[in-house]
C-alpha cells in the first residue's frame, strides 16, 4: 500500500501533464481579474529591488561593499523557499474537495505549489541580472554553476514542503508555526550579513541551517563572482536530494488517508 | 475485472486536537471520546468485464465509500481490491476539480489531466466534448457564469469521451434537462455495448432498471442482495416500505 520511492517518481512522471496544467491554472487564477496580470511577476521584483537599493544606499549604510548587490540574491532565494514551503503546506488542505473526489497522486499538488513561486523567483533573478549588467558590475562565467544551486534548492524546498504538507493535514497550526519559525530562521541565516560576521565560535552551527549553504552559494556566484568548488556543489545537491527523498517517504506514508482527514 | 476480497472500511471519529492548545490540553485529561464504525464490512464482490451494475441502498449504506475505494480515493482498512481495467474513470461528483475563475476550455484541459489522461489524446476529441456538452459559445467564458446544468454537462461530456473501459458514476445522472439526460443514456448505452463496465450509484430506480442488468443492495456495510436488477430493486423497494 505504501508506495516505494521508485513508484512515487514514476507516478510523478506519469502525471507530468497534470503538473503542467495545474501550474498554468494556478498562475492564471492568481492573476484572475487583475489588470496588469502576469506583468506583476516582473513588476514586483523591480519595485522590491528598487526599494531595497534606495534604502541601503541612501539611508542605511552597511559596511559591506555594494551592499544591495550582496544582499538581494540571498534575500530572493530565501523568499522563494519560504513562500514555496508555506504554499506547499497549505496545498493539501486547500484542495480537500478535489482530493476527496478525484484520485491522482497528491504529490503533484505540492510540486505545483512550489513551482508557482519558483516562476516569481526566476523573474526576480532575471531583473537582478539586468541590473547587474546595467550597473556595469556584470556577471562572471561562475554563473554557470547557478543551475546546480537552483536545482538543489528546489529539491530541498519540495522535500520540506512535502513533510510540512503532511503535518499540516493532521495539525493545522503548522502554517502559523512556519511563519514564526521562518522569521527566526531568517535572522539566523547569513542573508542580511555575510557569513564571516558570525563569531568564529558559532560559525559551525550556522551550517546546521539548511538555508546557509544555499544562500551563501548565491552570494558567492553572483556577488563575489567566484566559482564554487565542485565538491561543495555536490554536497549541496546531495543534501537537496536527501531532503526530497525524505519528504517523498513521509508524504507517501500518509498520503492514502488525506482524502478522509483533510 | 473487479474483485473485492474481505473488503472492510473503518472510519474513525475522534476528538482530534486541531490546534496546539487542544493538544496540550489533551495531555492533562482523560483521552477524548472517540468512535469508530465500519462503513463496509467483509465485503466480497466480483464484477466481470462488460457488466452493468447498479448499487442501491439507503444513505450511509456504504455506496459512495465503495466507489471511492474502487476509484483509489480511499484505501481499504482491511481486505484487498484488484481492478484490471485499461482505463477507469470515476465521476464521484460532477464538476469536481473545476475552477470557477477558469474558462470552460481551460477547465476541460485541467480536468483531462486530473484524470491522468494525455493531452495528445484530447486533441482528437476536444470538438466532440464541446459539441456533446453544448457549451461551445461559452467556451472562453469563466465557469462562474455557467449554470449548474452547463457545468454538469461539461463534466459528464469529458468523462464519456475519455474512452473508459470502467465507468464509475455516483449519483450524477440526475442533472441536466430531459434532453441532455436522454443524450447521456444513449451515450452510456453505446459505451456499454462496446464493452465498458458500468458501476452506477443512483436513487432513481427507473434509471437503474433501464441501464443496468445486475444490482447490488448495500446495507450496513454488507451485501443485502446481489443479483438480477428487477428482482433486487423489487426486494429493496419492498423492504423500504415495510
Amino acid at each position: 500500500m505504501r508506495p516505494s520511492l521508485t513508484e512515487q517518481v514514476q507516478q510523478i512522471w506519469r502525471y507530468r501533464e497534470l503538473l503542467r496544467e495545474l501550474f498554468i491554472a494556478w498562475v492564471k487564477l492568481r492573476h484572475a481579474g487583475s489588470v496588469l496580470g502576469l506583468l506583476w511577476t516582473l513588476l514586483n521584483p523591480v519595485f522590491f529591488i528598487a526599494t531595497y537599493w534606495l534604502v541601503f544606499t541612501r539611508i542605511i549604510r552597511v559596511d559591506v561593499a555594494d551592499y544591495p548587490l550582496f544582499m538581494i540574491p540571498g534575500f530572493l532565494a530565501w523568499n522563494f523557499s519560504v513562500v514555496a514551503v508555506t504554499n506547499a503546506a497549505e496545498a493539501i488542505l486547500n484542495a480537500k474537495d478535489l482530493i476527496s473526489r478525484v484520485a491522482f497522486p497528491r504529490v503533484i499538488l505540492v510540486i505545483a505549489s512550489v513551482m508557482v513561486p519558483f516562476l516569481d523567483f526566476l523573474a526576480a533573478f532575471t531583473v537582478y541580472a539586468v541590473i547587474l549588467i546595467l550597473t556595469g558590475t556584470g556577471v562572471s562565467p561562475a554563473i554557470l554553476s547557478l543551475p546546480v544551486v537552483l536545482v538543489a534548492q528546489m529539491f530541498l524546498t519540495v522535500g520540506a514542503g512535502l513533510v510540512l504538507a503532511t503535518v499540516a493535514v493532521y495539525f493545522r497550526d503548522t502554517i502559523r508555526l512556519i511563519q514564526v519559525f521562518a522569521t527566526l530562521l531568517f535572522f539566523a541565516t547569513p542573508i542580511l550579513y555575510p557569513l564571516t560576521m558570525i563569531p568564529e565560535s558559532l560559525r559551525p552551527y550556522a551550517w546546521l541551517n539548511p538555508m546557509t549553504p544555499v544562500v551563501t552559494l548565491y552570494q558567492r556566484v553572483l556577488y563575489e563572482q567566484q566559482w564554487v568548488e565542485p565538491s561543495v556543489l555536490f554536497i549541496t545537491l546531495a543534501l537537496g536530494l536527501a531532503a526530497l527523498g525524505a519528504g517523498l517517504k513521509v508524504f507517501g506514508h500518509f498520503e492514502h488517508s488525506f482524502a478522509e482527514i483533510a | 475485472m473487479i474483485t473485492c476480497t474481505n473488503l472492510s472500511k473503518k472510519f474513525h471519529w475522534y476528538d482530534r486536537p486541531v490546534s496546539l492548545k487542544a493538544s496540550f490540553a489533551r495531555l492533562f485529561r482523560t483521552p477524548a471520546k472517540s468512535a469508530e464504525w465500519y462503513v463496509l464490512k467483509d465485503l466480497q464482490l466480483k464484477i466481470k468485464a462488460g457488466e452493468r451494475i447498479a448499487i442501491v441502498g439507503r444513505n450511509g449504506g456504504g455506496k459512495t465509500t465503495l466507489l471511492k475505494i474502487l476509484a483509489g480515493i480511499y484505501a481499504p482498512t482491511t481486505g484487498t481490491v484488484s481492478i484490471e481495467a485499461r482505463r477507469m474513470l470515476a465521476l464521484i461528483e460532477l464538476g469536481a476539480g473545476f475552477y470557477s475563475d477558469l474558462t470552460g476550455r481551460e477547465n476541460i484541459r485541467l480536468n483531462w489531466a486530473l484524470n491522468g489522461l494525455r493531452r495528445a489524446e484530447l486533441k482528437g476529441c476536444l470538438d466532440a466534448i464541446i459539441d456533446f456538452s453544448g457549451v461551445r459559445q461559452f467556451l472562453d467564458t469563466p465557469l462562474k457564469y455557467y449554470s449548474a446544468g452547463m457545468r454538469s454537462r461539461l463534466a459528464f461530456s469529458i468523462a464519456i469521451h475519455a474512452d473508459p473501459d470502467l465507468l464509475i458514476l455516483d449519483e450524477v445522472l440526475a442533472v441536466g434537462d430531459a434532453a441532455f439526460q436522454e443524450q447521456c443514456y444513449n451515450r452510456i448505452n453505446l459505451l456499454c455495448k462496446s464493452g465498458t463496465t458500468l458501476l452506477l450509484v443512483s436513487h432513481n430506480m427507473a434509471d437503474i432498471q433501464r441501464m443496468c442488468s445486475r444490482a447490488i443492495w448495500l446495507q450496513d456495510g454488507g451485501l443485502q442482495a446481489d443479483g438480477e436488477v428487477q428482482e433486487t430493486v423489487r426486494r429493496y423497494l419492498s423492504a423500504k416500505r415495510s
